[in-house]
């Protein structure tokens, strides 16, 4: 636990030291390049993260579908037209798919991103 | 001389040219663009050459066609760079290219969005991006030197297109599978056909103080429904963050609307134009995808790539918010 914290706080402190005293020495176009690598760092910061609530969240969506064995059997019937009318099947699978994406938002957005 | 003066003296009749600096901008996923100042005949000029990158998304358009819109563009009297020169031998630049005079301003969509001092009077900025996009339309079928865009695309072919890239890739995202499939089904008949610029968006036109100095990227235009257009122009994506102003975060949503049905007399149908928004988060999720597969591929490594990837959870979830 404390070996993954020390990384977050390593590539936190990487990404701050990139943005307050490298990228105002650079040149304007590789101002740009720095600002995606500080990107890539704060993503990569994130995944590190507790994600074991939207984990959850996740498994627990999945559960509602136990017609499909797995995601590929999922994503077949939508594709030939099985969930698309309103049933109990596809309040589940949009629940599902829902899950998964806040799930990946979580390491690829910052929480204020949508709302700013 | 260098090959690249060389054609330009035999492309403009020039006696001589020489080339004072040739610089990569920034910007340009799909394709390379150059600074190029020119003395020409001891006039300086400002140009860009535009190049193919290294890897290219698969639906893009070759330069040589890019260039033939660019014409087709400039002569509706949309507000473009004037479209010079093209070549489609690598041994001049190391890859196809065309050249075009080159025009101040920024395409920076966040800035666009805050900074009020770009675009002239912001009031009728909107309109005037309108208008823009009613002279691209103007543009109809059929045009002999636009004859490589084909048919229009249907929706039900992007999205044919979409399985065969997620299956290539093995990628398995019930997000975007159901997004897809609710465009499928809910596919309006299209009603016209006009030029479409197909990635018409803050963005992709650049602004100085006082107004549009160039709608830019041309290379995924086609023929097809008026509506895709708008939609694409509207789509959450494109406001970069100010959800207020709808219109590619520069306008309101009606004032976008009265404009264009002003300038081209027919009406915009806000039930399609939402349609077309939902379609907007499915093709760019798609796209975002190809991008950062392009460095997965190998094709091309790529930060930049790589992190235009990262964006899709984002679309994602504005496609299922829309058909949820």
């Amino acid at each position: 636990m404390s070996e993954r914290l020390d990384v977050v706080e390593l590539l936190a402190l990487a990404r701050e030291t990139l943005q307050k005293d490298l990228a105002p020495a650079l040149p304007p176009n590789a101002r740009y390049t720095a600002a995606l690598v500080a990107n890539a760092l704060a993503i990569a910061t994130r995944e590190l993260l507790d994600h074991s609530a939207d984990d959850l969240s996740v498994a627990d969506a999945r559960e509602e579908l136990p017609e499909f064995g797995d995601d590929l059997e999922l994503i077949t019937a939508i594709r030939a037209g099985a969930l698309d009318e309103i049933s109990p099947w596809r309040t589940a699978a949009l629940r599902y798919a829902a899950a998964l994406v806040r799930r990946r938002l979580a390491v690829t957005n910052p929480p204020t991103r949508g709302t700013e | 001389m260098e090959p690249l003066e060389a054609f330009i003296a035999a492309a403009s009749g020039a006696r001589s040219v020489r080339i004072d600096r040739y610089e990569r901008l920034r910007g340009g996923a799909v394709q390379e663009n150059f600074a190029l100042d020119v003395c020409i005949d001891g006039r300086d000029e400002a140009l860009v050459l535009r190049k193919d990158a290294p890897s290219r998304v698969a639906v893009s358009r070759s330069r040589a066609e890019e260039f033939a819109l660019l014409r087709a563009a400039y002569a509706a009297g949309v507000i473009v760079p004037e479209p010079l020169w093209a070549s489609d031998d690598r041994t001049i630049a190391g890859a196809p290219f065309f050249i075009m005079r080159r025009v101040a301003g920024t395409a920076i969509g966040r800035r666009i969005v805050r900074d009020q001092t770009l675009g002239g009077d912001r009031s009728t900025l909107a309109r005037r991006l309108a208008e823009q996009l009613v002279r691209i339309h103007e543009i109809r079928p059929p045009r002999a030197e636009l004859a490589f865009l084909g048919e229009p695309r249907t929706v039900h072919d992007f999205i044919v297109a979409a399985y065969a890239f997620l299956d290539a890739t093995g990628r398995v995202e019930p997000a975007l599978e159901l997004g897809l499939r609710w465009l499928d089904v809910n596919a309006p008949v299209p009603e016209e056909t006009v030029l479409l610029h197909h990635d018409f968006r803050t963005g992709n036109y650049m602004l100085d103080a006082d107004g549009i100095t160039a709608i830019l990227d041309w290379e995924f235009a086609g023929w097809g429904d008026p509506h895709e257009d708008i939609g694409w122009f509207l789509a959450r994506s494109w406001r970069f963050g100010k959800n207020d102003r709808e219109a590619g975060g520069v306008g309101s949503r009606n004032a976008f609307y009265a404009a264009y049905e002003r300038a081209s007399g027919r009406r915009v149908d806000d039930n399609r134009v939402r349609y077309w928004e939902t379609f907007a988060h499915a093709r760019w999720a798609i796209i975002a995808r190809q991008q950062a597969d392009r460095h997965y591929s190998g094709a091309e490594r790529s930060l930049e790539l790589l992190l235009i990837g990262t964006l899709e959870p984002e679309v994602d979830d504005m496609l299922l918010r829309s058909i949820a």
